[in-house]
């Protein structure tokens, strides 16, 4: 299936379950787009929580990992419009940023789980691997590290 | 000025910097991005020596044991200077302070025989139970035992004691003899600049206080309040 997008043009999303990635930072993005494929998932790599609504729309991953600190809208801004509209739907935040500086609370439960740069890899797959499975089925907030 | 006197000057400014929260919030506000980027950088480059790691076959597994080395003691500095800036919450834990140290007894003893050396660890008497952020006061121990020993006396032992005492939990280090001005074994001068400020903001997150003493020797003397635990 294939969707279009303003900033990067038309994507291709795979057939089957997918793990969406969003972060800014090319060299971010790739890395962690070789770390999923790695795992034996495939992924679909955005710059923008507008690009990435635009494939949760069209059609919705397994699991998002999303950055926090992004042009336009962040990590938290997207989650909630995630939330909005498919619930259950897992969402993993990775960032560099410190956590403890009030300009960066983030509301319980908007999160699967939470992963400080740089990331414990290991602990990270194991996350997507059980949400890949199994995603969640209520707001817990559990598999926070 | 010598490499010595810069040290010394520097090591003084981020004291200032672990002791003064003003200071501390503009620092923060300059080098946040900067530290944020480093993580993102940071992270790729872990990402990259994990996947070569994975798909690497045995004969060089040693070659990136001392890649992954490296790599952490890079991270290890950024996590210094974002530990000394940045707003800390310390996650108290009610624990014996015997366990921190006996924890750490190896690879302090071996850190100090390594630098030529040696460390006497002097047990108290009494319970210790004491409440305290493990990681982060272990971490800032970690360092403070890597500074010094590039710093002791060859053949006289630094001690070690600590004890818990009317509410009040005491880590002490000495060293009754100086060292030579301007002996130094262990080429680290990042942990002279870094070590002491890292336990002062460290020890002053819980509450508590830090103090050197240098006439003759070198004592540090640590403590912070611990409630009695209810009876």
């Amino acid at each position: 299936m294939e969707v279009y997008t303003r900033s990067i043009g038309t994507m291709t999303l795979p057939e089957g379950p997918y793990v969406l990635l969003v972060d800014d930072e090319d060299a971010s993005v790739g890395p962690l787009r070789d770390l999923v494929r790695f795992a034996g998932f495939a992924s679909v790599a955005t710059r923008s929580a507008t690009d990435a609504l635009a494939c949760c729309f069209h059609r919705p991953p397994r699991v998002v990992v999303t950055d926090l600190v992004m042009p336009g809208q962040d990590g938290r801004a997207l989650a909630r419009r995630i939330r909005r509209r498919y619930p259950v739907l897992p969402i993993v935040l990775i960032t560099g940023q410190n956590l403890e500086h009030p300009d960066w609370t983030i509301p319980p439960d908007l999160f699967e789980a939470i992963y400080p740069k740089p990331l414990d890899f290991e602990r990270f797959i194991g996350t997507i691997e059980r949400l890949m499975v199994a995603p969640r089925r209520g707001g817990t907030g559990q598999g926070r590290p | 000025m010598s490499q010595g006197s810069i040290e010394n000057a520097l090591a003084g400014q981020m004291l200032r910097l672990a002791r003064d929260a003003t200071l501390r919030g503009m620092v923060y506000d300059r080098l946040g991005d900067y530290c944020h980027q480093c993580r993102n950088r940071l992270n790729s480059l872990k990402l990259m020596i994990y996947l070569m790691t994975k798909q690497c076959a045995d004969p060089t597994v040693g070659v990136w044991e001392e890649v992954n080395r490296h790599y952490r003691d890079l991270e290890r500095k950024v996590e210094q200077i974002q530990t000394l800036c940045r707003p800390m919450t310390v996650s108290r834990v009610t624990l014996a302070l015997d366990l921190l140290i006996d924890d750490r007894r190896e690879a302090w003893t071996r850190t100090m025989i390594a630098s030529g050396g040696s460390l006497e660890m002097i047990p108290p008497g009494s319970r210790t139970e004491s409440k305290f952020d493990v990681e982060r006061l272990g971490g800032a121990l970690d360092a403070l035992v890597e500074w010094r020993a590039g710093e002791v006396a060859t053949g006289r032992p630094a001690r070690l004691r600590w004890w818990v005492e009317q509410g009040v939990s005491h880590i002490c280090w000495e060293e009754p003899v100086r060292p030579e001005t301007g002996v130094r074994r262990a080429p680290t001068a990042g942990d002279v600049i870094w070590a002491l400020p890292l336990l002062v903001r460290v020890v002053e997150a819980h509450g508590g206080d830090c103090r050197v003493e240098e006439s003759g020797g070198w004592r540090l003397d640590v403590s912070w309040p611990t409630p009695n635990p209810a009876p």
